[in-house]
């Protein structure tokens, strides 16, 4: 099996060598009239972040195929490009000024990488006046006085906490441990579920970090352990969440495992022995919250057909959380239609309007609540769902 | 005493890698910065073998350690023998681990892999503290080369001449030894050796394509703490690193793990620049 | 990158020709993309430029330029944040900020050697992110560092434009520094230095000392660096100050050469071009950057800059023709132009030393007087390698005085003793690589009369002043010895027998109170030694303190006036030849034991 992969991995390298010049193929656009959409994303960057980039890049495809099905963006054929920036801001702002210096100057940009990503591209596309999405919000990335063109897809790391504040109300839970990785998301996930659950009345016993290359958490499960609290949370992406189940097991603590949405982003947990833990004691305890669509509902059409969509571009390596990109395509359109333009500050006014988030056709997260004051996702907190590992199909869990 | 074992466990894996940096050092007095990444490589060789091909155990270890030693070759061949400059080795190797890194994520991909252990994944007790039984035996795995290869050094001619070359590179050719033989076979055996060991490995650590980066480093610190060249010395510096690691991260917080380590790996080379295992000599002239 | 002698001096024309072309790339229409690669490639250039000092010069794998780098960089972007935007202040802190960096990172750092360093400041880079993230007040922890200004100078913005220039004339400064720096003579001594800490210290250079400020300098243009890579794309995040620039630095300073002035910018060049153009290919790009790196290591030997030299020398060869083929060892040195030399007493009394439980040395006393050729004899393992190392500081005895003119010394530090005046040469001659015969002597002045780094720097009439005064002592001393004629010779490629006239002349050069000769006929043929005889004579008629260190019985019993004998730590007679020779002691250990054979070390 693996065997092939190096095959696969072959043929994508032909199509990436492609990608930044995609043909024209379907009919029904002037050749010259597209709406151009950079992908920002870390395609090579070190361990499960290609993957998940790999994911975003995929719904962006598949958005743009949808949109082109329905006439475009405005009347204009989307053409995606994709730009590698390792992860890494340097390179990032080294591939968008190219792109934006170019003769072909985008119409819109998607980050989809990590929030140090965004703090160093957004203020170059805002003065650019370039429309853009951000699955990595930083603390100013929202503010519409700050970044006018610039919509947050991901939820704040405040949105997921108070998802975790109501399940946590739900389950009756009067004292909650932290544990999370040193990643920037994951440091500012950590302070703040601190913060909105103990301001929810529950207390937060002890909250611990640990290092993204340490290949034992065991001691600060320890530490949490001594403290005594009735669940724990846990945030952490890869070989990490293995280290950490691996230690609780360990620890022989019986605990119930509230996991975030890079948990649920992690193979590991959505693969049965031999390849992953599913269905193992490891994960008994584990919950994981996640967006209602990565998980599989045979009635949801518009998720499903979004899935199918992406899986006729290639392998959805990550969980669908992954693929807000997909709704970043069918927020443009609605808002070209409304603006009746492409102009970015147009449209970007239209995006503040509850008839156009309420008619866009996004299906990872249903409905995005931008206003003209925030331009964060601000999901209502029914957007979230926590549920058990099971395995992870096409990015959804069964 | 959970951690205690822990710890020890951890150390074993970067005893194991600061062994494999030896055995290249002794021979050639100089570092392969990619040995991490053949460890690591054999890990997934390990997964490939073990979980799905379903071979039997000892003959993974067989398969692993033969893998690994034929990249090893390879990459002696390639970018270690035509190198003439030291500095350019630390560059070429470098490359070498970017190059292991990148081929692991593209043939295995990015998602960890889970590595079983024939003895079982279930944590028991132990001398008051509870293990996976995969730790102990890394601690004893490590253990027993450290002795098998004071046993080598001492009764095999192979081992001897190692030691001459590793003294004197000059002499040990003028006795005869052949040297470019030796630290090419020397080069090739320390890859067999992680492939052997990554058997072990693999249950404790999950097969994943950012392993390299994590033992690279640490693997170093544990040697330098020992002292370039000290069998015994790479094994306690491995322990005092996963203990220093494990022992931080319990009692102060996970971000100090790594200031502490570098205290300590400080604080050795002040009492003893050379680190604990190897006297540094008076004479210079 | 090229030695200093006076035929390749016009060669700073072409990096500053280069230099000007980029200044003025803007106006020919450079597009974006090349500008970013250009700009990018500067800003590693600098920092390679910093380590190709520490590391090609000063001899020290160490990769603490990153620590600087993002000090230089936070500095910047700190101060750019809190309503400090003109880009001189911000270079001036970062700088600054580099440099105390540098200073406390190399303080415990560099008492520690080779992998130990490189190890510890691997490690180091590796703390980078924990150090930034303890302070994530002011620096933005982990989400790095925004909402930085664009760059204003005076008060006035530089737009893209303007902050491209701004970037190669600091570039351009920078590199201008570093060529007066090394081709200098502190750049002569850093090369010393290299070669052997030993013979640096034998030289009166501390080596700590010379070893911090190369590294504290070198830190310098990585600050400079930081401060430029703020204010490029108004961000900083650890993430990009992490272990992989650290690989890219080490690399690029391989690759462009470790040991040259230019050659920084040529593998900045070369790695960020090729490590950009590697990212287009997504998911292969380790395997491409791996491939850069393994290639780049095995071809180029010495770095693109090596290269490049060795080019230049071959076409400068082809053009001059033979002409400056080595003349043949002229055997008759010419009559000296030094008129007196002040030498000094050298005394040691009661000298012991023991390791373990060996005694070395027991109570061993000496007396080397001015105008006279003093001797140490005596079989292997008799000590009298041991007595010469303690005299020069290398090891301490464990009782014992020694003085130079009445100046007490045992036990100082060996660079303490050279500069007190105790010169001496090695069994093997110790020669830097690279250096002209003229050069390796100048660096025997280099503590002699010692100019600031500012001097250095900026050329100053005083510094300009002892460049005179090096090449007039340079002149006489060789041609006391007797090889003026080969003073632009590569030194390394002198026969034997020179190399020891020439490090005999590189201790002359000091005016040192006593010269210390370690086995200094060993390895030279009849002809040669009648030379060195009558130049060693010729030292002593002048005034010189000489002190043979032999074990060449016949050399010693012509040449000395007085000779001490030593035999299992002890004088076991000393006296003018005839009496040492009539001595029936030693003709019974000494002569009948000596097979001919060196003392061992």
């Amino acid at each position: 099996m693996k065997r092939r992969q190096l095959i696969k991995a072959a043929a994508t390298f032909a199509t990436a060598a492609t990608l930044s010049t995609t043909a024209l193929i379907s009919t029904g656009f002037a050749a010259d009239d597209v709406f151009r959409v950079v992908v920002l994303g870390g395609l090579s960057a070190k361990g499960i972040l290609a993957d998940n980039s790999s994911t975003s890049v995929l719904a962006a495809q598949a958005g743009a195929e949808i949109v082109n099905k329905n006439g475009g963006i405005g009347g204009k054929k989307v053409v995606v490009e994709v730009l590698d920036d390792q992860a890494n801001p340097t390179v990032a702002v080294t591939k968008l000024r190219e792109a934006i210096n170019s003769s072909s100057k985008p119409d819109a940009v998607l980050n989809s990488g990590p929030s140090t990503i965004a703090e160093a591209t957004l203020p170059i596309i805002n003065q650019a006046g370039i429309l853009s999405f951000n699955i990595g919000p930083t603390k100013t990335s929202w503010d519409a006085a700050k970044f006018p063109l610039n919509f947050d897809l991901s939820p704040a790391p405040a949105n997921y906490a108070s998802g975790f504040l109501d399940y946590i109300k739900v389950k009756g839970y009067k004292s909650v441990g932290i544990i999370h990785g040193n990643s920037a998301y994951g440091e500012a996930l950590g302070t703040l579920m601190e913060k909105t659950v103990s301001e929810g009345g529950v207390t937060v016993t002890a909250k611990e970090g640990y290092d993204y290359s340490a290949l034992d958490m065991t001691p600060q499960l320890d530490k949490i352990k001594s403290t005594n609290p009735e669940a724990l949370i846990v945030d952490g992406y890869g070989s990490v969440v293995g280290y950490v189940l691996q230690g609780i097991q360990k620890l022989g603590w019986d605990i119930p495992l509230l996991g975030d949405n890079s948990i649920a982003a992690t193979g590991l947990i959505s693969k049965t022995p031999p390849d992953g833990v599913l269905g193992t004691d490891a994960v008994k305890n584990l919950v994981m919250q996640v967006f209602s669509s990565t998980k599989y509902d045979p009635d949801a059409t518009g998720v499903n057909e979004a899935v199918a969509t992406m899986k006729s571009l290639g392998p959805i390596k990550a969980s669908l959380i992954l693929a807000y990109n997909y709704d970043a395509l069918a927020l443009m359109a609605a808002a070209a239609e409304a603006a009746g333009s492409t102009d970015a500050k147009a449209m970007a006014a239209a995006l503040e309007t509850d008839a156009v988030t309420t008619a866009a056709k996004t299906e990872i997260l249903k409905k995005y609540n931008f206003s003209k004051e925030s331009h964060a996702a601000n999901p209502s907190n029914d957007s979230f769902a926590f549920i058990a590992p099971s395995e992870l199909k096409d990015g959804q869990y069964q | 005493m959970t951690l205690v074992w822990g710890g020890l466990a951890l150390g074993a894996i970067y005893a194991l890698v600061a062994i494999g940096y030896n055995i290249v050092y002794l021979s050639a007095k100089t570092f392969n910065f990619a040995h991490a990444q053949l460890l690591m490589l054999g890990v997934f060789v390990t997964y490939t073998c073990l979980m799905e091909w379903r071979l039997p155990w000892l003959l993974v270890i067989v398969l692993a350690a033969a893998a690994v030693a034929v990249v090893a070759a390879i990459e002696n061949l390639v970018a270690v023998r035509p190198v003439k400059d030291v500095h350019n080795i630390l560059v070429t190797t470098l490359g070498a681990s970017t190059f292991l890194d990148g081929t692991v994520s593209l043939i295995w991909g990015n998602q960890p892999l889970a590595v079983s252990f024939p003895l079982g994944g279930n944590a028991i007790d132990l001398l008051g503290g509870r293990v996976y039984p995969i730790e102990p035996i890394l601690i004893l795995l490590v253990i027993v080369i450290v002795l098998a290869d004071f046993w080598i050094s001492r009764r095999f001619l192979v081992g001897l001449a190692l030691r001459a070359m590793s003294e004197d590179p000059e002499a040990a050719q003028l006795r005869g030894v052949n040297i470019r033989a030796m630290a090419f076979g020397a080069f090739v055996a320390a890859g067999a050796l992680a492939g052997a060991a990554a058997v072990f490995v693999g249950p404790k650590t999950f097969a994943v394509s950012t392993l390299g980066d994590s033992l690279a480093l640490k693997g170093f610190v544990a040697l330098a703490i020992g002292g370039f060249g000290s069998m015994p010395g790479a094994l306690v510096g491995g322990a005092a690193v996963g203990l220093v690691e494990i022992l931080a991260a319990r009692y102060l917080g996970g971000e100090y793990s790594n200031p502490m380590i570098f205290v300590m790996l400080l604080t050795v080379f002040i009492i003893r620049p050379a680190g604990l295992f190897v006297h540094s000599s008076e004479r210079t002239v | 990158m090229f030695n200093n002698s006076s035929a390749n001096r016009p060669l700073w024309l072409i990096p500053l020709a280069v230099g000007v072309l980029f200044l003025f790339l803007p106006l020919l229409g450079l597009d974006y993309g090349t500008s970013r690669q250009v700009q990018l490639s500067i800003i590693l250039a600098l920092v390679v430029s910093g380590m190709n000092l520490s590391l090609g010069y000063a001899g020290e794998l160490a990769l603490g330029q990153v620590a600087m780098y993002a000090a230089g960089a936070y500095a910047a972007g700190l101060l750019s944040i809190h309503g400090q935007t003109d880009l001189l202040i911000q270079l001036a802190a970062a700088g600054l900020s580099g440099l105390v960096v540098g200073v406390l990172t190399g303080v415990p750092g560099l008492r520690m050697g080779s992998w130990t360093l490189a190890m510890t400041s691997f490690f180091l880079v590796l703390l980078v992110p924990d150090i930034i993230s303890v302070f994530k007040e002011y620096t933005g922890g982990r989400n790095g560092l925004a909402g930085i200004n664009p760059p204003t100078v005076f008060g006035y913005d530089l737009g893209s434009t303007g902050y491209y220039v701004a970037m190669v004339l600091v570039t351009m400064a920078w590199f201008a520094a570093m060529r007066n720096i090394v081709a200098s003579r502190m750049g002569l001594a850093l090369r010393v230095l290299k070669k052997s800490p030993v013979l640096a210290s034998a030289m009166g250079i501390s080596v700590y000392r010379m070893k911090l400020m190369a590294y504290a300098l070198a830190a310098i243009p990585a600050g400079l660096a930081g401060a430029l890579f703020a204010n490029l794309d108004l961000y900083v995040s650890p993430e990009s100050i992490g272990f992989g620039f650290a690989v890219t630095v080490l690399a690029a300073s391989v690759l462009g050469g470790s040991m040259s002035v230019y050659g920084a910018i040529a593998g900045a060049g070369v790695l960020q071009f090729a490590l950009n153009y590697s990212s287009d290919l997504q998911q292969f790009s380790p395997l491409i950057a791996g491939v850069i790196l393994i290639v780049g290591g095995v071809a180029l030997t010495g770095g693109l800059a090596g290269m490049g030299e060795t080019t230049v020398r071959w076409l400068g060869a082809r053009l001059a023709g033979a002409g400056n083929d080595n003349a043949r060892a002229s055997a008759g040195a010419s009559a000296g132009t030094l008129d007196h030399i002040d030498g000094q007493p050298l005394i040691a009394n009661d000298v012991s030393k023991s390791f373990g439980g060996n005694q070395a040395l027991d109570g061993v006393s000496l007396q080397a007087m001015p105008g006279a050729i003093t001797a140490l004899i005596g079989p292997n393992g008799s000590g009298k390698t041991t007595l010469l190392n303690i005299i020069c500081g290398f090891y301490r005895g464990q009782s014992g005085e020694i003085s130079l003119g009445g100046k007490e010394m045992h036990g100082l530090a060996p660079d303490r003793v050279a500069r007190l005046g105790v010169s001496r040469t090695f069994q093997t001659p110790h020669i830097p690589d690279q250096l002209t015969v003229k050069e390796v002597v100048i660096t025997g002045r280099y503590t002699h009369e010692q100019a600031s780094i500012l001097g250095v720097l900026f050329r100053s009439p005083r510094y300009r002043r002892i460049v005179r005064n090096d090449e007039r002592d340079a002149k006489r001393v060789l041609e006391l010895v007797g090889l003026a004629h080969l003073e632009s010779v590569v030194a390394t490629s002198l026969p034997l027998g020179q190399r020891r006239l020439l490090e005999l002349a590189r201790c002359l050069i000091s005016n040192p109170g006593a010269i210390l000769l370690d086995e200094v006929a060993s390895g030279l043929d009849e002809n040669e030694i009648k030379v060195l005889s009558r130049i060693l004579r010729e030292l002593r008629d002048k005034g010189s303190t000489i002190v043979l260190v032999e074990h060449n019985f016949q050399l010693v019993t012509s040449l000395a006036d007085q000779i001490f004998v030593l035999a299992q730590g002890r004088v076991m007679s000393s006296g003018t030849p005839e009496h040492v020779r009539a001595d029936p002691k030693v003709k019974r250990e000494y002569l009948g034991v000596d097979t001919g054979n060196g003392d061992q070390e």
